[in-house]
């Protein structure tokens, strides 16, 4: 049996709790993600999909109940701690991917390696690294705006991948992909989780969720798993 | 009351510090009533973030109060200017029976606060806040001093009086004087120098030389009665030495005058210095005490490290600072010693 990566301990997020526009977004979600697996949590937009792929991944604390990520309870550090948690461990892909276009493709794929502290001459080293492994070497002082849809999608991958992360998390990352771009997308997060990564996505995207690499389909119903 | 822009300034600045230090109480008993750190209840999702915000606003405001201690002396100072009699800080400290009392209760409390800072920030280096209930039960119990210290520059703001004659610093620091001033100005160097430079030595050698570290961190009390000590004895050596060759005047004694820029603002480094190193070497006592308490730690034990540091350069500095000046007379002068 695998060993336990993320588990949810009835976690719940209220936003704006105790006013008018109170929204429960997540509502008492026990889950536990083991080592390697590559997870989708699917569900309609609102769902709180996002939300509960936020606290997993220490951007978002919640309302209540307890995050444990690698053994280590991390809903409860102080800010400072869980930054450098989330730092060390997670890589993220956002929907549309939020590069910075007017910065050059290195610069993009190095910013999460600036608060590492890591020296600038490692960083240059660690980012043609893996602009060669994802053939753009050549493409390394382009402006962002200046490349294509695919060529934007890896950068974002190799921004998430830069500092080794041990956890992959992405939000809806094909919702703006056409089928051809999506298929890649998921291929490369094949070859992610082959190389030992925890992938977690969250899409209500059916490619997604029918990948055949996907090793289980969470449903996110009004802040509630649906069994 | 005199309408002086620094008058309102000071009564201003403590009126502030006092409504964060009651911000900042109020939300400590409410923090310290219902922690559990255990627990992951809304509750004290709730706590967590709150005391964040709190520890935040403290350092501010624990900051200022140190500030502001070097900002009344110079206020002091300026407001000289409109008092009959009054040369520098002194006459104006001496121009009602609350100045003093709230100089050094300014000064006491520029301490304090440098503690507070120092346990939150150790407080804040670790996952676990192990010292959150210590830290804001410290706070609760100090906001009655911060309002103490309000109602005193209010009480000695608004009996400044323009109208009476006050004493200038020849005859608060005249050694005649049966008062605090006249008995440090009365101290006998001859005593009190050897003794001061006795203690910075034993300092010296307890925290740094030939003993082993077990030996170097016992007995803290001890330490910080040194430090206490070399405290009293600085002041001193400030009132009847240094002064005395940085005034080149035999009987001038005054310890607020050389804050002016007509002696080159010396008494800036000299009191800095003397303070800084007093405030890191008591707290160095206080973080290995917090150590012990919990267990050992690393990080504790490397920032107690540091402040010895600090503490051992600001007092081997504020020596430098005290007898430069007689050195230097004694140069410039060709007196022999």
């Amino acid at each position: 049996m695998k060993e336990s990566l993320i588990v949810l301990k009835r976690i719940t997020k209220i936003y704006n709790e105790g006013k008018l526009n109170e929204v429960v977004s997540v509502n008492d979600i026990s889950l536990d993600i083991k080592k390697n697996e590559m997870v989708v949590l699917k569900g309609p937009s609102g769902s709180g999909k996002t939300t509960l792929i936020a606290m997993m991944g220490c951007l978002l604390k919640p309302t209540s109940g307890e995050i444990t990520i690698m053994g280590k309870s991390v809903s409860k550090l102080p800010e400072k701690f869980m930054n450098q948690f989330k730092l060390q461990y997670f890589g993220f892909i956002f929907q549309s991917f939020q590069l910075i276009p007017e910065l050059s493709v290195s610069d993009n794929v190095e910013l999460p390696l600036y608060p590492l502290g890591i020296k600038p001459a490692k960083r240059r080293e660690m980012s043609l690294k893996l602009l060669e492994r994802f053939d753009l070497k050549q493409r390394q002082n382009f402006k962002i705006k200046e490349l294509s849809g695919g060529e934007q999608q890896r950068v974002a991958i190799i921004r998430a991948i830069i500092n080794q992360p041990q956890i992959l998390l992405a939000d809806e990352p094909t919702a703006h992909l056409d089928s051809e771009l999506s298929q890649s997308y998921l291929e490369y997060m094949k070859a992610l989780k082959d190389s030992g990564l925890s992938v977690i996505i969250a899409s209500h995207d059916p490619r997604v969720c029918e990948f055949s690499e996907v090793d289980r389909v969470i449903e996110i119903k009004d802040g509630q798993l649906k069994l | 009351m005199i309408f002086h822009p620094w008058v309102i300034g000071m009564i201003t600045g403590d009126f502030i510090i006092l409504f964060l230090i009651l911000l900042g109480m109020v939300n400590a008993g409410i923090i310290n009533k219902s922690w559990d750190f255990e627990q992951s209840t809304p509750l004290q999702y709730k706590l967590e973030k709150k005391t964040y915000l709190v520890s935040a606003i403290m350092n501010f405001t624990m900051g200022i109060q140190i500030a502001l201690l070097l900002l009344f002396v110079i206020a002091a100072d300026e407001i000289s200017a409109v008092l009959p009699g009054a040369m520098c800080a002194t006459g104006t400290l001496s121009s009602n029976s609350f100045g003093f009392p709230l100089l050094f209760l300014k000064l006491f409390l520029a301490f304090l606060s440098f503690f507070w800072l120092i346990i939150n920030y150790i407080d804040n280096q670790r996952e676990n806040y192990p010292l959150i209930r210590e830290k804001y039960q410290l706070l609760i119990i100090l906001a009655p001093l911060y309002l103490l210290q309000t109602i005193l520059t209010f009480l000695f703001v608004s009996d400044l009086d323009p109208s009476v004659i006050t004493s200038c610093c020849g005859v608060v620091f005249d050694e005649q004087q049966e008062t605090i001033g006249g008995f440090l100005a009365d101290m006998e160097t001859a005593i009190s120098l050897p003794i001061l430079v006795g203690l910075y030595l034993l300092i010296v050698v307890k925290n740094n030389l030939f003993l082993k570290r077990s030996w170097r961190e016992k007995m803290p009390f001890i330490d910080i009665l040194l430090w206490l000590s070399i405290l009293g004895l600085g002041l001193a050596t400030i009132i009847n030495f240094a002064s005395i060759y940085i005034y080149e005047m035999p009987n001038h004694r005054c310890p607020f005058c050389l804050l002016q820029k007509e002696y080159y603002y010396l008494g800036i480094p000299i009191y800095l210095s003397l303070f800084l190193g007093v405030a890191t070497g008591i707290s160095k006592n206080i973080t290995l005490r917090l150590e012990y308490l919990f267990k050992p730690d690393d990080q504790i034990q490397g920032f107690s490290r540091k402040l010895n540091k600090v503490s051992l350069i600001s007092i081997s500095l504020f020596l430098v600072f005290a007898f430069a000046p007689f050195v230097l007379y004694f140069i410039k002068t060709g007196s022999k010693l």
